[in-house]
């Protein structure tokens, strides 16, 4: 290529740069969309805490065991909620309290019955149907039951064994079969701790590819397009330019969005790690890495959307096409969230192997986890996807492409 | 490309000859064959659909035809793209550079360096009449004749030895009509040469040395202005070009 045709190149890339960055717009919405997906995450965490539920105990029982129970529900309701406690001694009506979001009935006899060898101990749960408070409230008691219920049993064990005469751990009587878990990389070495965690962050990680891909790839993938549509591509047809030239301009001119979407990316990859995943940090590498990943996702669809457009004719062809794209892309984001792909079938794997946006999902999943070397191949193959897309897209170039009819 | 400017060895600086155009859709264009000098501006008068905006397609290359040659300073070539610049009737710009930006951008396709679109944007800049204020503004915020006016300039200033207009002066007022028609007819004394398709027979008569009328994909008539109006006992062009497209 000669210096004149390196002139143009450029001419068309930075008109197209400045054209995208000086579309506000566009660039709202993907600042917006870039930070969804923790600010979703934080309005989640922050509105529970708002949350205003009662969670009453009702004491139809005078014994001691119900008082200690009773005390032990209202220290983790206050510890790990935002909720009030009240305690009721209701004889009378032992049911759910009115007015309460979550009852805690203990029943009469309830510690005669704990104090008992052979007695089975019953308390009531009643909670207001369809609230997600008590829901919340009926976990933090279920844990603080099973607190309760492991002394109860102790005790037990330990009264048996004294009429036995055996010296006996209760521990091993209530557990005697115990699992030990540990996390595994695929070669079957130990994985480190933190592994397991990095792994949650990278398959939420990819998914928040979508958020930036989106909007970015709406903006440039109609470049092409618009210069039909807008008639600016038959003043451009007329020019010296060639298709090499043409496309590697529209491709370099997208390069801004593309800078601008993987900036947002990183912000907001770290920003989720902070504010979704409660303090733990997405460690800069992965971050980096996914930033990277969604550069090249966009490059991809790019390169998918230019080479489509100059086939078919007509903006509306072009939109369905973007959108198809992009639906695609959410399809397979979002279902890297649920499923493990690698661990899909062959037949389902080479299909799911040939959309681009796989590859970027594994990419950074296998990076989180320590697979440098895989996440490098995944990146190959859309580096050499897009390259491939853009070669074709320089030889199916014709000038008639970029005129309305 | 400029070099073409200064061809002086053929009789013609542009030949055509049959170029024929097929639509697998649509009527067949041509055969459509002229001849134009150096420096000369060549009217192209027809009614809407008569095939005008295809055969100037098929000149500049975004339509490959059927059939037919292009002969260019005696050199047969495919079309004119890349030694011809080119206003086409709908005023495409980009809504939100500048004014004096699409006169660089342009500029710089064309010659590919940046010192010398610089110079040719400013040279532009000046075709256009309009002040550096304007041109530093986006162009969304032009009016329909201003945005005319800016192409209009660059072509003119665009060191191309052929300049194709589609409707020059369609939606400008009085008076930037008549500073773009100025420019066209010193830009042919300077050597360039001219294409243009019109509606407005006043134009035609005014500017171009040879018209050709078009009717139904066809070359019914071509000549010089005087010519035309000997051949059609006909007071002017508007009246030459009804009688031979009644016909």
């Amino acid at each position: 290529m000669d210096k004149s045709g390196l002139g143009r190149i450029r001419a068309l890339a930075s008109k197209d740069a400045r054209e995208f960055i000086r579309d506000r717009r566009t660039i709202a919405l993907m600042v917006i969309s870039a930070f969804l997906f923790p600010l979703l995450g934080l309005m989640v965490a922050g509105l529970k805490t708002q949350q205003k539920a009662l969670v009453a105990i009702n004491i139809c029982d005078e014994g001691a065991y119900a008082e200690a129970l009773a005390n032990l529900i209202k220290e983790y309701i206050t510890k790990y909620t935002p909720f009030n406690t009240t305690v009721v001694h209701n004889a009378s009506n032992c049911g759910a309290v009115p007015g309460a979001t979550v009852t805690l009935m203990i029943p009469r006899n309830f510690s005669v019955n704990a104090s008992s060898l052979g007695r089975p101990v019953i308390v009531r749960l009643y909670k207001l149907v369809g609230s997600p408070a008590a829901a919340d409230a009926e976990s933090v008691i279920n844990t603080a039951l099973s607190v309760f219920s492991r002394v109860l049993a102790t005790e037990r064990v330990k009264r048996l064994s004294e009429i036995a005469g055996l010296q006996l751990n209760p521990d091993y009587v209530l557990e005697p079969v115990r699992i030990v878990s540990e996390a595994v990389t695929e070669t079957g070495a130990i994985a480190s701790p933190e592994a397991e965690e990095k792994a949650e962050i990278a398959r939420f990680l990819a998914f928040a590819v979508f958020f930036v891909l989106n909007p970015a790839a709406i903006a440039v993938a109609d470049a092409v397009a618009r210069e039909r549509e807008s008639g600016t591509g038959e003043i451009l047809a007329v020019t010296p330019l060639r298709g090499t030239e043409f496309v590697m301009g529209k491709t370099l001119g997208s390069i801004s969005a593309v800078a601008i979407a993987g900036s947002l990316d990183l912000a907001a990859a770290l920003a989720y790690g902070y504010a979704v995943l409660a303090g733990s940090t997405t460690p800069i590498s992965v971050a980096l890495f996914h930033s990277l990943q969604t550069i090249l996702a966009i490059l991809v669809t790019v390169s998918i959307t230019i080479f489509a457009t100059l086939l078919v004719p007509g903006q509306r062809t072009a939109t369905l096409l973007t959108s198809l794209i992009t639906g695609t892309a959410m399809l397979i984001f979002f279902s890297a969230l649920f499923v493990d792909i690698q661990a899909l079938p062959a037949p389902i794997k080479a299909i799911m192997y040939i959309v681009p946006y796989t590859h970027t999902v594994l990419a950074i999943q296998s990076y989180a986890l320590g697979n440098t070397v895989r996440a490098l191949e995944h990146s190959l193959v859309v580096v050499l996807l897009s390259l491939g897309l853009f070669i074709g897209s320089a030889r199916v170039y014709k000038p008639d492409r970029l005129v309305k009819r | 490309m400029s070099s073409l400017l200064a061809c002086t060895q053929p009789t013609y600086m542009l030949v055509v000859e049959g170029l024929v155009k097929e639509f697998k859709k649509g009527p067949r264009i041509g055969p459509i064959s002229f001849k134009i000098s150096r420096g000369g501006i060549f009217a192209l008068v027809g009614p809407n659909g008569a095939g005008k905006t295809t055969t100037i397609r098929m000149l500049l290359g975004i339509y490959r035809p059927s059939a037919g040659e292009i002969y260019l300073c005696g050199k047969k070539v495919r079309s004119l793209q890349g030694v011809a610049s080119y206003v086409p009737e709908e005023s495409a710009v980009y809504p939100r550079l500048t004014g004096y930006e699409h006169l660089y951008f342009y500029a710089l396709l064309y010659t590919g360096d940046r010192a010398h679109a610089r110079l040719l944007a400013d040279k532009a800049a000046k075709y256009t009449g309009l002040s550096t204020r304007d041109l530093k503004r986006k162009v969304q915020e032009y009016s329909k004749g201003m945005k005319r006016r800016l192409l209009l300039g660059i072509a003119l200033a665009l060191e191309t030895p052929i300049l194709v207009l589609d409707e020059p002066t369609a939606g400008l007022d009085v008076h930037s009509a008549v500073h773009i028609r100025n420019l066209i007819k010193s830009e042919a004394e300077k050597g360039k040469t001219i294409i243009l398709s019109s509606h407005n027979m006043f134009e035609v008569e005014r500017l171009a040395d040879t018209v050709a009328f078009i009717n139904k994909g066809r070359i019914v008539a071509l000549g010089t202005p005087r010519e035309l109006l000997e051949k059609y006992s006909a007071r002017d062009l508007e009246e030459a070009f009804v009688k031979a497209t009644s016909r």
